[in-house]
């Protein structure tokens, strides 16, 4: 069940197609068994997109910088290293991408200043550490994290503080939908295919969101939107916004869809050249590639300016918040 | 128990000194009132105006490995309690971040009773069995309670391994114990039996003699208990998956030989044809496939006949120390005893109190981690699996510890005298 063995850290390893059993969130083990998609499972996807539909409402603050370029490039490094991390260790995609969604919703909350970009570095890899913890079964020291990110060097007790400063920050709510607990369901919807039998769909569609979340920012979309895009995408990248309308709403739970939120994703997914997922792209090299933001920030966006920022400092202070 | 290693005296005391952390500073300190190897919990009162005076139980979380981070542990267990809202299951209401050592505090609602000390109150002082109401309502709640995580966790599962989940012995399924690996809520189940009964008898049901070494040994005596004493021999034909069990297979001490028929409906004084003792019976079954579920539970005609359960006490599944408060604000619960409370350990002494324990020196360093080992001989938490483990279901894990956490209301040992720490070790190792 376990993914294992990639000792090589390349997208060609991220993107391998595996076999079936991998890609399967653990909550469907029970369901996918069958020949067909019974009601039980219609049931529990819609519970989860309602799930998810109370945990998105009120996700619209955002920081001013986040829009701005040296951030984006700083964030899509920091997304090319978990990806890659995830590979190197092994771990679970679901683990990668959990990983993506609190550096999102940590960035949402507290600024990194331009000046000090080795931060989100450091983020990267607690967000990596608590995604691990949460999910697989083997959890690497902190350590051996730092073999991945050669640029910075971080103490263990930093790692720590950091971790501490995540949790607190995200109120200690790690608990996330992913879009891979939908891919199934959409599979069935969409492609109208048994969903075991279907691993080389099922593959291209985990390549595609992998490859998507570097790109876009996971507070601004929901876990459902992104799925049915992905499947959407995948099955054809160049509909029309009425033509994926009427075929988001052929399927059964589109009432809890939100089908602005799917086109949005949707878009971002033309972009993408899916026959090209199963090739390296180009930050991938036969070796490890760690961020490396400066070569980023200075050689591709060196003209971006600075930014001010009012917003809360990234401190260690204590912030113990009630929850009543 | 350490207290005397205390260097720093009264408890009182510590809410003068000024060097403690913020977070601290906004309650006023009353006493330890539990220890484990997971580390101490301590009850307060919070200083606010508008919770003035409010119980609150602080439990410290033990520290990690150094290397290792925040413990996995720590994080599923709170993330977890975090997303849990049940009227009887325990609230967690802040989680305090103390810098200095990066040790978490976590700090609970709090109620001044538990299952053990009422047993214990009827059965020393009262000299009385509990009413049968009084029965059939804390079992209710306890089940209400069991049933929301059962629930909101359902694909139970989770290798035991060395993760120290290590319940007091009597209280463990019998599958536990002939070797299975898995952690069910068939498990939970199991001990809500052995609750029923003694809150029934006010003795622990199968007091088997602990065999305390190696790592998870092989418990004969508890098993014996049960077998012999009360349920009867089980066979392949009552319970089919036995045979894949590894020290049925293994016919450790001959397990597998035979004995007289005894007779459980003896034990608790219920009437064979009685729906409490059919209720009971149901929870004791030895096919933890047959087992009676929470929710099934809650169904049952013992339910559903005079007296109907009621809300007299309000009972928490909690990973505190068990509670029980009047369901009237301000009513006081007559008669029972409350938890005991050591006012003599400074809260700040918690990390003195550690590092005297296990460090020989005795010489108590701010941030020191090595002291977390407080009872010795226990299969001491690990913040990760072993390898070739089953891949966990990581809330599952959280959820684990909670909902025996929860039971740990009943599990703590009721029958022995100890010292009062120590059975409160007993309870809160069950937690975390």
């Amino acid at each position: 069940m376990e993914e294992s063995q990639s000792s090589q850290l390349s997208l060609s390893t991220l993107i391998c197609p595996e076999n079936d059993s991998c890609l399967d969130e653990d909550e469907h083990d029970s369901f996918i068994s069958s020949d067909s998609l019974d009601n039980q499972y219609e049931e529990y996807v819609r519970m989860l997109v309602e799930q998810e539909r109370i945990n998105y409402s009120n996700n619209t603050n955002q920081c001013p910088s986040n829009h701005e370029i040296w951030f984006k490039c700083a964030r899509f490094d920091a997304v090319t290293w978990i990806l890659n991390t995830r590979a190197f260790f092994g771990f679970r995609y679901k683990t990668a991408y959990l990983s993506v969604t609190y550096l999102d919703r940590f960035l949402s909350k507290r600024a990194i200043n331009r000046e000090k970009i080795w931060a989100i570095q450091l983020l990267s890899v607690a967000c990596m550490s608590l995604a691990a913890k949460m999910e697989e079964c083997k959890v690497p020291m902190l350590s051996d994290y730092q073999s991945q990110a050669e640029e910075y060097k971080f103490e263990n007790e930093v790692i720590q503080r950091m971790e501490l400063l995540v949790l607190d920050t995200l109120e200690w709510r790690l608990s996330s939908i992913t879009p891979f607990s939908f891919l199934h369901f959409f599979l069935h919807k969409l492609f109208n295919t048994n969903p075991s039998k279907s691993t080389t769909t099922l593959s291209a569609l985990v390549q595609l969101i992998l490859a998507s979340i570097q790109e876009m920012n996971l507070n601004d979309h929901r876990p459902s939107s992104i799925a049915a895009a992905a499947a959407l995408a995948l099955l054809d990248q160049k509909l029309t916004p009425e033509e994926l309308e009427s075929k988001i709403k052929s399927i059964s739970i589109c009432g809890l869809l939100d089908i602005d939120d799917v086109l949005s994703c949707y878009k971002q997914m033309q972009l993408i050249e899916i026959e090209k997922l199963e090739m390296p792209k180009s930050t991938v090299s036969p070796n490890i590639s760690p961020i490396n933001f400066r070569s980023c920030v200075s050689e591709k966006f060196s003209a971006t300016s600075g930014i001010s920022s009012k917003r809360k400092r990234l401190t260690f202070g204590d912030t113990g918040q009630s929850y009543e | 128990m350490g207290d005397g290693n205390n260097p720093r005296g009264g408890g009182n005391s510590a809410n003068s000194n000024s060097n403690r952390p913020e977070w601290l500073q906004q309650y006023d300190l009353i006493g330890k009132i539990g220890e484990g190897t997971y580390g101490l919990v301590f009850l307060a009162r919070t200083k606010s105006p508008s919770n003035r005076c409010k119980s609150i139980a602080i439990k410290k979380f033990k520290q990690s490995k150094d290397g290792d981070g925040v413990s996995p542990t720590a994080i599923r267990e709170i993330m977890l309690l975090r997303e849990i809202s049940h009227e009887n299951v325990v609230k967690l209401v802040n989680v305090h971040i103390n810098h200095a050592d990066m040790s978490l505090y976590l700090a609970f609602d709090y109620a001044e009773h538990d299952l053990y000390e009422i047993i214990r109150h009827h059965r020393d002082k009262v000299n009385n069995p509990i009413n049968h109401y009084t029965v059939k309502s804390l079992l209710w709640q306890l089940l209400n309670g069991l049933n929301y995580l059962h629930r909101i966790y359902q694909a139970p599962l989770k290798p035991l391994g060395d993760n120290g989940v290590v319940v007091t012995i009597w209280y463990r399924a019998p599958e536990l114990l002939l070797g299975a690996k898995h952690y069910t809520s068939a498990v939970d189940m199991w001990a809500v039996g052995c609750i029923f009964a003694e809150l029934l008898t006010l003795k622990p049901l199968f007091q088997g003699a602990e065999v305390k070494a190696p790592p998870n040994p092989f418990q004969l005596d508890q098993l014996d208990k049960i077998f012999k004493v009360i349920l009867g021999h089980p066979t392949p034909e009552k319970w089919p998956t036995l045979v894949n069990l590894p020290h049925w297979q293994a016919d450790v001490q001959n397990i597998q030989s035979h004995n007289e028929n005894p007779g459980l409906y003896n034990v608790v004084h219920l009437p064979p044809k009685s729906a409490a003792y059919d209720l009971l019976s149901k929870m004791l079954d030895y096919d933890p496939r047959k087992r009676i579920t929470a929710a099934q539970a809650l169904e049952h005609e013992y339910f559903r006949i005079e007296p109907l359960p009621g809300r007299k006490y309000h009972v928490y599944v909690t990973s505190m120390p068990s509670a029980l408060v009047p369901s009237q604000p301000g009513e006081k619960v007559v008669n029972y005893p409350t938890r005991p409370v050591d006012t003599t350990t400074d809260f700040e002494g918690t990390t003195s109190l550690q590092s005297s324990q296990s460090v020989s020196s005795g010489n108590a360093v701010s941030g020191n981690m090595t002291g977390a080992h407080v009872v010795p001989n226990r299969s001491v938490p690990r913040p990760m699996p072993v390898v070739g483990m089953q891949r966990m279901q990581p809330s599952m894990a959280a959820y684990n510890l909670s909902a025996q956490a929860g039971l740990a209301s009943g599990i703590n040992p009721g029958g022995i005298q100890m010292p009062r720490g120590v059975a409160a070790a007993h309870q809160q190792q069950v937690l975390f």
